[in-house]
């Protein structure tokens, strides 16, 4: 029983967590205004929030692509190997207003469901 | 060991990152890297741990592919499984020529039916009139012809002047025989050959002695007339003759050796290489297609009468000697030598 719920709840996670992540990426290079990969992955995990290295960068990348994020190279020898900086651009702090507007908004839809059965009550 | 094993990964990485522009496979690597030594600071985890959880270089090299619509990569199985594919193919390749050797040794390789040729014990069969041309074999209604050049002759088929080593792997029938010929009074030896490879010398008693390796039915009859007929056998045939009988050959597709022959002999050959070793006889030679080798035997007197249609004649002392041996050569297409 518990291995057939698993598996779903697994599935639904996933699925969910993907949009969410991306979400929490850029609220938390939002909150700190800069910052770079190894650090992001702390904070999250400091939060609870588990995301593979190997799943992170590429997603970096990516978002730098989307221009969501610019990324830039500090050269100024931090403990010896250089480090990419990652900050929101205009489109990307655009970007996560909308998503927190929409992530809430899921959120108070679903309150609103689970009043539907208060109601009859 | 560290720098080693972190080399390796960014190495296997960089591989699989494989179309990505070079400047952005740089910045990707140096940002794995620069998070890897990151993680050995800032926490006590061994290298491996971290690699391990970072994936596969392959892995993460696809998830940037992806991002581009590029094709990722396949993922490598674990070493020990292609060690065990390579083990197993090996071993596989090397009982399998172990076999076939075993199987060319042991079993019969050609057998000759009346529904054509079977290779490999039926393995491979061959009718009657299929051809095949295969790097130099043919097989057919003839025979099998090997690895020789191929000419055309006047009748415009394609054969081929056989060359001697192949043919002694290939033979079939063999016949060993001395046959005193005083009773049958034999006076003349026709020889009719096609396909063949015949070494004549003479024998030093009135003994008729041949010894031949063949495929095919030949049929060799004894009488006045000793009539060894060859044709459509490929046959390797060394004869014995008394020196008091005329020769009389007819090859086709041949390679003729006469050593040392006291006979006098008339010889017509097509496609073929006659060599006549210090032969001490009158002959005539017709070649068609060919190439006549003629040594004189020392202090012999010869007369020649050469002549050469398309080809070279070397230049052969010619006497006047009423007692020199008359040396008529004729060959069309093909060369005379000494």
């Amino acid at each position: 029983m518990y291995n057939v719920m698993d598996s779903i709840i697994k599935n639904w996670s996933a699925q969910i967590r993907k949009g969410y992540l991306d979400l929490c990426i850029l609220a938390l290079i939002n909150a700190e205004g800069k910052t770079y990969g190894f650090d992001i992955i702390s904070k999250l995990s400091t939060l609870g929030i588990e995301i593979k290295e190997g799943t992170l960068y590429p997603l970096l990348t990516k978002m730098t692509k989307q221009n969501l994020l610019k990324a830039k190279w500090d050269t100024q020898n931090i403990e010896g190997h250089p480090r990419k900086f990652y900050s929101l651009t205009n489109l990307g702090e655009e970007t996560l207003r909308l998503m927190e507007s929409e992530y809430f908004d899921m959120a108070k839809k679903l309150e609103a469901i689970k009043a539907i059965g208060g109601k009859n009550e | 060991m560290n720098n080693k094993k972190l080399e390796v990964y960014l190495t296997r990485l960089e591989k699989a990152l494989g179309p990505i522009s070079a400047s952005e496979k740089a910045e990707i690597i140096i940002e794995i890297k620069s998070h890897i030594l990151d993680s050995l600071e800032s926490s006590d985890k061994t290298i491996d741990k971290i690699l391990t959880g970072l994936g596969e270089p392959e892995q993460v090299a696809n998830k940037y592919l992806i991002d581009r619509g590029l094709e990722p990569q396949k993922t490598p199985k674990h070493p020990i499984v292609k060690w065990i594919t390579i083990g197993f193919l090996g071993t596989t390749a090397i009982l399998s020529i172990i076999l076939i050797v075993l199987i060319w040794k042991f079993s019969p390789v050609i057998q000759i039916g009346k529904n054509g040729i079977h290779l490999l014990g039926g393995a491979i069969s061959i009718g009657k009139n299929e051809y095949s041309l295969d790097s130099g074999i043919e097989i057919g209604e003839d025979g099998i012809r090997l690895n020789g050049i191929t000419v055309k002759d006047n009748k415009d088929n394609l054969t081929n002047i056989i060359s001697k080593n192949l043919m002694e792997d290939m033979f079939f029938g063999k016949v060993n025989k001395t046959v005193d010929i005083t009773r049958l009074k034999t006076s003349k030896l026709i020889l009719d050959f096609s396909n063949a490879y015949l070494i004549i010398k003479n024998s030093e008693n009135n003994k008729i002695k041949y010894s031949c390796k063949y495929i095919g039915r030949p049929s060799i009859k004894e009488g006045t007339t000793f009539y060894f007929d060859f044709k459509n056998t490929n046959a390797k045939c060394r004869i014995f003759i008394p020196k008091h009988l005329n020769i009389d050959i007819s090859a086709h597709n041949a390679r003729v050796i006469l050593k040392k022959l006291e006979n006098d002999m008339k010889i017509a050959i097509n496609n073929a290489k006659i060599e006549f070793k210090e032969v001490k006889a009158n002959i005539d030679v017709d070649v068609n297609n060919g190439k006549i080798s003629f040594i004189p035997a020392q202090n012999t007197p010869y007369n020649y009468d050469l002549s050469v249609n398309t080809g070279r004649v070397a230049s052969f002392k010619s006497s006047n000697d009423p007692k020199a041996y008359k040396v008529k050569m004729s060959v069309k297409n093909g060369m005379i030598s000494n």
